[in-house]
């Protein structure tokens, strides 16, 4: 963890999605200075990205003379981490799951997940508040303001 | 007391029972079906406030007086049209859900998008409602009082004429592009997003003309800042009738974006028939028929023929035009 | 002068002031709201207007307009979630006067900024619209390019975190700022097949995720003794000290005049007019090293800016016809609705609306200003929820705010993915606002320079042959690049002294 630097990892991180990005732009045309096409603008800003973050890398690593702490990472060790990972899986779930629960169901499941996650009184309290939520939500936004929620296998 | 109460619900039954006959006797003289039970989608797939929006709200607004229920619209905006298009293709074919249309979803598309999620095919085309012909304008500051005299210079000084745009691959350019290769002229189309932007370079003086839809370059041309050179219609143009068409000048074109309302394919056929009947009434309509003069839509009523056919028709010329557009 | 007092008794039936009202109030709560901006309630509205008399409408429409410009703020101060993305610089300094309990003080400094950058930016446009209309049509795709290269190197300076890394922050925003259909060539690009990213990554849910979803995410980090109890605040403090309220005159004055000019430059002005204004207050002020850390000049700055922009905005509207800006487009649809065609001859044919207009804006600036106030503690009051019961409905906001943009799921994924992204990015110490601001400034880059190039046919010569242009990019080089290559010679020759 510690032997490389927040920043180098950003930049290989980020790098990486460079490389990915001007892979996937190859098959747009460049074109000519005077007649540029769709991938003339996109190519010279992903070689100008990844020229950044190969800078970046280099200097954290190779010439990171002074011990190279370029980021915060060690001083945040004491934070907790499972719950923002739940927290995190409970959010990715809920785009995946919506389509099919319907908006009712999805939004009920994923305010319960947060309300016990940030330690809200218990159980049924949490249940209560996250159904009534989505109650108020589903009336204000779907029935006011016209917002076509998913209605999922129900609907 | 209760005798009365007896009376009362066997009168009330026997109400129920006439009426209950006569919806019967009458239902198998003509199938008229109940549609619309509820209310009816119409897809705009731009967002709201562009002139394909206006339309639709005016043809909602018209309908709703023939209609039992209501027409509502809904904007499904993204990928100029192709996603509300696409969308369009998968749903049920029951008349609850239609679209606003326009032709460029099948002239022009088909040849630019790899994998386009729909086809003509797909869809049922109910009826023709408007064209926005091209108008090419130049400033009213440049010496270019005519068509001619605009190409007349291009080919006298070897110009090449920059035309501003509202996009590459769209009508506008297409169009001047088409006319300005008939004319045996080098041009330069020179893109921006949306016809306002197109029209803002030309009175700054950054391209020599532009492309645009009448509707956009109406008030600057009564202004006196912008003049018209040519109309891509058939027809004058009602709001302009000194500016010929580029068909009268000699050059065969015949381009606009046309504007119908189309349904997935394979709508029951007394729903279609319904469906057609209510949005002739809106052609008729005195008035949504003074409205669109004051947006400066050019109404051109087609039948699902004429749409089809028209499709063919224009087509060929575009792939060909897309082909032809410089990619090196 | 005349005309304004005409526009005046337009504006001030009770019908009118009762749309006024209705206009700067929902543009308030739309505001507030995140995902769901002005140009969106607009359009809810649109069909709604057919029955008011034109100057009715549209002056309902600019209230939701300028007052959204009032309420975008709100949320970026409390929970550091921009619902606009010219609130995103306002969340910096906000977020931080929040958290050391100056949020009423932060609040009180937008609403009073946004009113005195209102005001001003009236006045210009009733003087001025014409001319300055004329003036900015001066401004062709070479100048955009140059403006658009000027914001971009102003972003990179915008957080304090290394040229380097700001720069690969820019960029990662130019990169998903070309994801879509290409503007010009109408091809799709980087959608990876779906069809749902072909209109592009929509600002508002990488906004919420990078912001709002991260920050939640930071909070859960928190040990839980720690996100129990909320930030306290006392009536007492809802109103700015007498040291705040004195930093924020000057970056108010400034701000409105900046953000008018840059205002009236087609795309997204009212976002760069935040960024230069914030970053010309840290250039000037004697302590740069507060920004970032709550400084009030950081929100009185940009608050500013963003709302004078919006009155700059209705300077090409009113006189031209010609929309620069999504809100002001929906402007000229309520006006079509009613079969009047904008254009330049908009005050000669209908001088009711044209000065009604500025007139009820005059009226609905003082208006909000009023209702802003009094809101103030209400807002606050936020804070004092629990986190535990705060963050989960945090979180069930921006996730209707980002489904509602489009009515797709797809944008809860960008919100969702963006969010874990900007929880690891704050770890790793990369600061997420240049991406946010580039991603917005990304089209206006690339589009300008291709249309450049196209009317040059290839010739950089264009940036430099047109005078406008050229100035521009001197102007850039001795603000922006000088002063980088200056500290970077200073920086490699120090060294050696060190060494000695």
């Amino acid at each position: 963890m510690s032997k490389i630097s927040a920043n180098a990892k950003g930049a290989l991180l980020i790098g990486i999605l460079a490389i990915v990005y001007l892979i996937d732009g190859r098959e747009l045309s460049f074109g000519s200075a005077g007649m540029p096409g769709e991938g003339f603008v996109p190519a010279l800003m992903g070689f100008g990205l990844l020229l950044c973050c190969l800078l970046l890398f280099l200097k954290e690593t190779i010439f990171a003379g002074k011990g190279g702490n370029g980021g915060m990472a060690e001083e945040e060790e004491e934070k907790d981490t499972r719950r923002p990972l739940l927290l995190m899986v409970v959010l990715l779930l809920y785009p995946l799951l919506l389509p099919y629960l319907g908006f009712m169901l999805a939004t009920i499941g994923l305010l319960l997940g947060c309300f016990r996650i940030f330690a809200f009184r218990n159980w049924l309290w949490s249940a209560g508040a996250a159904v009534v939520f989505t109650l108020i939500t589903y009336v204000v936004f779907e029935k006011w303001l016209d917002v076509l929620f998913p209605k999922g296998f129900w609907g | 007391m209760r005798k009365n109460v007896v009376i009362g619900l066997i009168l009330v039954f026997a109400a129920a029972a006439v009426l209950a006959g006569c919806g019967q006797s009458s239902t198998p003289a003509a199938p008229q079906s109940k549609y619309p039970e509820k209310e009816i989608t119409l897809i705009c797939p731009w967002p709201p406030g562009g002139s394909s929006d206006l339309l639709t709200r005016a043809i909602a607004q018209s309908a709703n007086k023939h209609l039992g229920k209501p027409l509502v619209v809904v904007n499904r905006d993204g990928a100029n049209g192709m996603v509300a298009t696409t969308e369009l293709a998968k749903t049920k074919p029951d008349g609850y859900t239609i679209s606003l249309g326009v032709s460029g979803l099948f002239t022009n598309q088909p040849h630019i998008q790899k994998n386009l999620g729909y086809k003509q095919d797909d869809f049922d085309f109910l009826i023709g409602f408007t064209n926005e012909p091209i108008l090419l304008t130049v400033n009213a500051d440049s010496p270019y009082k005519t068509l001619e005299d605009l190409i007349a210079a291009a080919k006298e000084k070897n110009m090449t004429i920059k035309f501003g745009n509202s996009g590459m691959g769209g009508f506008p350019q297409l169009c001047l592009t088409h006319l300005f290769t008939m004319a045996g002229v080098k041009s330069q189309p020179v893109p921006f997003k949306g016809g306002a932007p197109t029209l803002a370079a030309l009175l700054g003086g950054h391209v020599d003309a532009a492309a645009s839809h009448p509707g956009e370059a109406i008030p600057h041309i009564k202004a006196g800042k912008l003049r018209p050179l040519a109309i891509s219609s058939l027809t004058r143009f009602v709001a302009l009738p000194d500016v010929p068409t580029m068909k009268e000048k000699g050059y065969n074109i015949d381009m606009g974006v046309k504007k119908y309302i189309f349904a997935p394919k394979g709508l029951p056929n007394d729903v279609r028939a319904k469906l057609i009947d209510v949005l002739k009434k809106v052609h008729e309509d005195p008035e949504f028929k003074k409205y669109m003069q004051d947006i400066n839509l050019m109404i051109e009523p087609m039948d699902s023929k004429q749409i089809v056919d028209y499709f063919n028709e224009q087509s060929p010329i575009m792939k060909k035009l897309l082909d032809n557009m410089p990619k090196n | 002068m005349e005309g304004l007092l005409y526009g005046l008794s337009v504006a001030i039936t009770p019908t009118n002031l009762l749309f006024c009202f209705l206009g700067a109030f929902l543009g308030t709560l739309v505001g507030v709201l995140p995902g769901i901006g002005p140009v969106g309630s607009m359009a809810l509205l649109l069909g709604a207007t057919y029955g008011l008399p034109p100057e009715t409408a549209l002056i309902m429409f600019a209230g939701i307009y300028y007052g959204s410009m009032y309420g975008g703020s709100t949320t970026s101060i409390l929970v550091n979630i921009p619902g606009e993305a010219s609130s995103v610089v306002t969340a910096i300094d906000g977020y931080q006067m929040a958290r050391k309990g100056r949020a009423g003080s932060a609040l009180c400094i937008a609403a009073v900024g946004s009113f005195v950058a209102g005001t001003v930016g009236l006045v210009i446009l009733s003087f001025l619209a014409p001319k300055l209309a004329e003036a900015a049509l001066k401004f062709g795709p070479p100048e955009y390019f140059a403006i658009a290269v000027f914001g971009l190197l102003v972003l990179s300076q915008l957080s304090g975190q290394g040229l380097l890394k700001s720069f690969i922050m820019v960029g990662v925003g130019l990169l998903l700022g070309t994801v879509g259909l290409d503007d010009i060539s109408g091809q799709a690009r980087f959608t990876f097949g779906s069809v749902d990213l072909q209109k592009g990554i929509d600002f508002v849910p990488v906004a919420m995720g990078l912001f709002g979803i991260a920050e939640v995410l930071d909070i859960a980090a928190e040990k839980v003794a720690n996100n129990q109890e909320a930030i306290k605040v006392k009536l007492r403090e809802l109103l700015p000290n007498r040291e705040e309220a004195k930093k924020s005159v000057g970056p108010t004055l400034r701000g409105s005049v900046l953000g008018f000019l840059v205002g009236l430059i087609p795309g997204p002005a009212a976002v760069i007019s935040t960024f230069l204004s914030y970053t010309l207050e840290r250039k000037i002020s004697k302590s740069p090293q507060d920004f970032g850390n709550g400084a009030p000049e950081g929100v009185a700055g940009p608050e500013s800016a963003n709302n004078s922009a919006a009155i700059g905005a209705f300077v090409p509207v009113l006189s031209l016809g010609i929309p620069f800006a999504p809100p002001t487009a929906l402007l000229l649809s309520a006006m079509m609705i009613h079969g009047i065609t904008p254009g330049p001859l908009l005050i000669q044919e209908h001088p009711e609306i044209f000065w009604g207009l500025i007139a009820s804006m005059y009226i609905g600036n003082a208006m909000l200003l009023l209702l802003n106030l009094p809101m103030v503690g209400l807002f606050v009051r936020v804070l004092s929820v629990p986190s535990n019961l705060l963050m989960p409905v945090i979180i069930l906001l921006c996730i209707i705010g980002a489904f509602a943009i489009n009515n797709a799921v797809t944008d809860i994924w960008i919100m969702t993915i963006f969010g874990v992204a900007g929880f690891i990015m704050r770890r790793w110490g990369f600061s997420p606002a240049p991406l946010v601001l580039a991603l917005v400034i990304g089209p206006m880059l690339e589009n300008s320079l291709m249309q450049s190039l196209m009317m040059s046919q290839g010739s950089l010569s264009i940036f430099y042959t047109q005078p406008l242009s050229r100035a521009l990019f001197i102007l850039t080089i001795i603000v922006i690049v000088a002063p980088v290559l200056y500290r970077l010679v200073k920086r490699l020759s120090s060294p050696k002294q060190n060494a000695v």
